[in-house]
């Protein structure tokens, strides 16, 4: 008898099939791939900059922020201006091992305050929202390897727009729904066969799955329940380390982490934004562990649309603002430090008077993480991944060991 | 060979229902939408609910008396069994409907004027309330009442957070060190009004903002429930709002903005988008979309008048599967084949399908509500849950007929000749029924 991995095999794209080791021991890729590994998560919603990393050192910011003031002897004080917030403590730890790089005051080149425009400048890598037809991680994998299929994966039910585009990118989250047939699924694939979105689309899911078959050795099932209760941040980071371990895993991911929104009672120390902090942290940490020898091949990035209102709000809590901070992590690194140009806190320096002011396009941070990470040109930089940056001054910081 | 009919019956509508109401259907399927859209029709939800007001105080009253974690966890479990009740009432009725379109109306209003329980879980028990009361009766009347009645109610105040909001001059801002909250400003004009590029600026915003403080709750004084507009929250100021002076007393200045707002051709423009997008497809003409801008600047923002020019255009009829069923039109449609052991269900079970496609009626995951075109709805993942799903129902439903007449019955000519000869070929029926589910012709509209 047929097992129900040799059947979905016979089903699969054979780029898959080449992929398998376990199919063809020993095989030597005519096209080494990349060990080099990539994740992008993403914080819907708008992250306070001002409460993951808090500038305790500026003089203005007790009185700026508030009640939202955080008490500078909880802060995790890696740096003389700036501190993590209490329940970053993983991300302090590393820090000290030089695997993390905080951005302060950094911002896309959108100027407006729309979560949904903002998203989609940051994932599209645009000037305008709109103006790009793809996501630019989409465009990273074909100045990468066009032909490696199985280069890019998102974790989660849909495919975020910063992965979507003309090359070949997949989705997965555990499936909760019991296995149908064989019968079925070859039957289906023949049905889709004059639908090219619906066909592409179920190819690919087959694909993945024999894939995860390899990659997962757990209960999907369980994974399917831990991955939906408000832990679930820390499951899928567990599982894309898990599967970005792997020889013939994935190189580029992303990972999603929302409920940054809050307009109302933040809190401090402790709350709604703390509790948040804490996932993202655990989530990274649980990353990192997965990701075992790979983690000194990897860099994380995570970035968010907008920061917030420098100020509280009327309503304990911040608006949309402008300027945020990103996070990048990883073995790769040559982090522990703080990459800056502050702007200050002064009524003066704010962005119309009211948010942080950016001072770092995150452009340039990426531009110069994929020059350095993957060895992509500038000219591929300026023209495919994020067009109309060649005017972007260079940072003159070393970001990759 | 026609698909006009299958375009009525799915895109329009929610899918087949009955043998009778399918061939009234195939005769004019033109006219039987435009009866449909009778401004005359009732489009209330069949049943005797609860209005707001009384569940709210219910609610608020019981959590604030309760003194242990145990009785508070009790009262939330009870608002979510409420919730569910109320979901339960509202997918029944889509799936046994002779106004199907009037139920899609419903769905996509509710959806442009999103409010989502992630984030805000003790919104639950009035979400139901929430469509009976802002969206349902207007669905086929004027937008701006639409507007007004969503803008003032709790589940939207508390929702985008405006219920907290507090003119900074006020009384209650000079005394309590409180102030503005922007959150439903900028959201009524993004996402519900102008749209992003309907020339707003972040002063806008603020002045807006200070016109809808006062748009509050009540609150344990006032007994809890529904809207109150409190003057002492409320920014006296006149305001410069879209380059007009805003100089009416208390909660009237905040009608006349919404009005203004309803009323602003950037607001006729970004509604017939959405609804071009909604029912011609993901990329409708811009020749499509002017024509319902038109009709919604000629009739004031006449919906049933906008839905009428938009069934008589002829770019609705030119061709069949534009648009992918969500998830839950996918269930509804599912549901209404009028299968025993489908109607016989238990919503709980449909609330975890749901669950597992992230398409719980009022849990999507931004205010902007859920996207609407195919590539928003077909990842690969999404895919997979959608074939493994039809599977799953089949072997519920046990179908009794050949699967290949029950796709024929249902799709009429726009079953292709492919997919009736797979369902033909599959092994068992409960596999080519499932195949029907799974079809292009099933999963779009």
């Amino acid at each position: 008898m047929v097992s129900r991995r040799d059947f979905m095999k016979g089903m699969c794209s054979t780029a898959v099939l080449a992929l398998s080791s376990t199919l063809y021991p020993g095989m030597v890729f005519a096209n080494a791939r990349t060990d080099r590994r990539f994740v992008m998560v993403i914080l819907r919603g708008g992250m306070d900059g001002l409460a993951a990393l808090a500038p305790y050192g500026d003089e203005a910011y007790q009185s700026l922020r508030g009640e939202l003031a955080l008490n500078a002897d909880t802060l995790l004080r890696v740096d003389p201006l700036f501190g993590l917030h209490p329940s970053l403590g993983p991300f302090a730890e590393l820090y000290k091992a030089g695997e993390m790089i905080a951005v302060p005051a950094t911002a896309t080149p959108y100027r407006e305050r729309s979560h949904f425009d903002a998203q989609n400048v940051m994932e599209l890598g645009g000037l305008r929202p709109h103006d790009q037809k793809s996501g630019w991680l989409n465009r990273l994998v074909g100045a990468i390897n066009a032909q490696d299929e199985n280069l890019a994966l998102s974790f989660g039910q849909n495919m975020p727009a910063v992965m979507r585009g003309s090359y070949s990118a997949n989705t997965w989250a555990p499936s909760a729904l019991p296995d149908a047939g064989d019968d079925y699924m070859s039957l289906v694939q023949k049905v889709y066969a004059r639908d090219p979105l619906f066909s592409e689309s179920f190819s690919k899911a087959i694909d993945i799955q024999v894939m995860g078959m390899d990659a997962l050795d757990g209960n999907e099932k369980q994974l399917a329940r831990r991955s939906r209760s408000n832990q679930g941040f820390t499951t899928m980071a567990q599982t894309a380390g898990k599967w970005l371990s792997r020889a013939d895993g994935p190189r580029l991911a992303t990972l999603e982490l929302g409920g940054w929104d809050t307009h109302v009672q933040q809190g401090t120390e402790g709350g709604t934004m703390a509790n948040n902090l804490s996932l993202f942290a655990r989530g990274i940490d649980e990353l990192k562990k997965e990701l075992g020898d790979s983690w000194s091949k990897t860099v994380v990035v995570a970035m968010t649309e907008f920061g917030r209102t420098a100020r509280p709000n009327g309503s304990r809590g911040t608006d949309h603002g402008t300027a945020g901070t990103a996070f990048l992590f990883g073995g790769a690194l040559n982090g522990g430090r703080i990459v800056h140009n502050w702007p200050g806190l002064d009524d003066a320096d704010l962005y119309e008077g009211r948010d942080v002011r950016p001072t770092i396009d995150i452009r340039s941070v990426m531009k110069a993480v994929l020059h350095e990470h993957y060895g992509i040109s500038y000219s591929v930089l300026n023209n495919d991944i994020y067009p109309g940056s060649q005017g972007l001054r260079r940072l003159n910081e070393r970001f990759i060991a | 060979m026609s698909y006009a009919p299958y375009i009525a019956m799915h895109r329009f509508g929610l899918g087949s229902h009955n043998p009778s109401e399918m061939r009234t259907i195939a005769v004019n399927p033109k006219a039987w939408l435009m009866r449909q859209l009778d401004p005359r029709n009732s489009t209330a939800l069949p049943g005797t609910f609860w209005d707001s007001v009384s569940i709210l105080k219910k609610f608020t009253a019981e959590l604030q008396a309760a003194e242990t974690p145990n009785e508070r966890r009790e009262i939330r479990k009870a608002g979510q069994d409420f919730y569910l009740s109320e979901m339960e009432a509202r997918f029944q009725f889509a799936g046994t409907s002779n106004t199907p379109l009037i139920e899609r109306l419903v769905m996509f209003w509710s959806n442009h004027f999103t409010v989502s329980c992630i984030g805000k879980k003790q919104l639950s028990p009035i979400m139901g309330a929430y469509e009976r009361e802002a969206i349902r009766p207007y669905v086929l009347g004027k937008f701006e009442d639409m507007l007004l009645a969503v803008a003032r109610h709790p589940a939207m105040l508390n929702y985008l957070d405006n219920s907290r909001s507090i003119g900074p001059n006020s009384m209650a801002g000079s005394r309590r060190n409180r102030g503005l909250n922007e959150n439903l400003a900028r959201e009524i004009m993004e996402l519900h009004t102008l749209g992003v590029n309907g020339g707003y600026t972040q002063d806008d915003v603020i002045a807006f903002a200070k016109i809808l403080t006062g748009w509050t709750v009540k609150g344990r004084r006032q007994g809890y429930g529904g809207f109150q507009f409190n003057n002492s929250m409320h920014e006296q100021r006149s305001q410069i709002f879209l380059g007009n002076k805003y100089d009416q007393m208390g909660e009237a200045k905040g009608i006349a903005a919404l009005k203004d707002l309803a009323a602003h051709p950037a607001t006729a423009r970004f509604i017939a988008i959405k609804l071009a997008r909604h029912f011609i497809s993901d990329t409708p003409s811009e020749t499509s979309i002017s024509r319902l801008e038109a009709s919604f600047q000629r009739s004031g923002g006449d919906l049933s008048d906008v839905m009428k020019t938009l069934v008589a255009m002829s770019e609705v009829w030119e061709s069949p599967y534009t648009k992918v069923k969500t998830p839950y039109e996918m269930m509804v449609a599912t549901y209404r084949l009028g299968m025993g052991s489908l109607r016989g269900v238990d919503y709980n079970k449909i609330d975890r399908s749901l669950t597992l496609f992230d398409h719980r009626p009022f849990h999507a995951p931004s205010p902007a509500g859920w996207p609407d075109t195919a590539e928003d709805w077909v990842s690969p993942n999404a895919t997979m849950n959608r074939v493994e799903w039809c599977h799953s129902v089949a072997q519920v439903v046990q179908p009794k007929y050949n699967p290949v007449d029950i796709a024929k019955a249902a799709l009429g000519d726009a079953a292709s000749a492919d997919t009736l000869l797979w369902i033909e070929r599959a092994p068992t029926a409960v596999e080519g029924f499932a195949l029907f589910l799974a079809s292009p012709e099933w999963q779009r509209r």
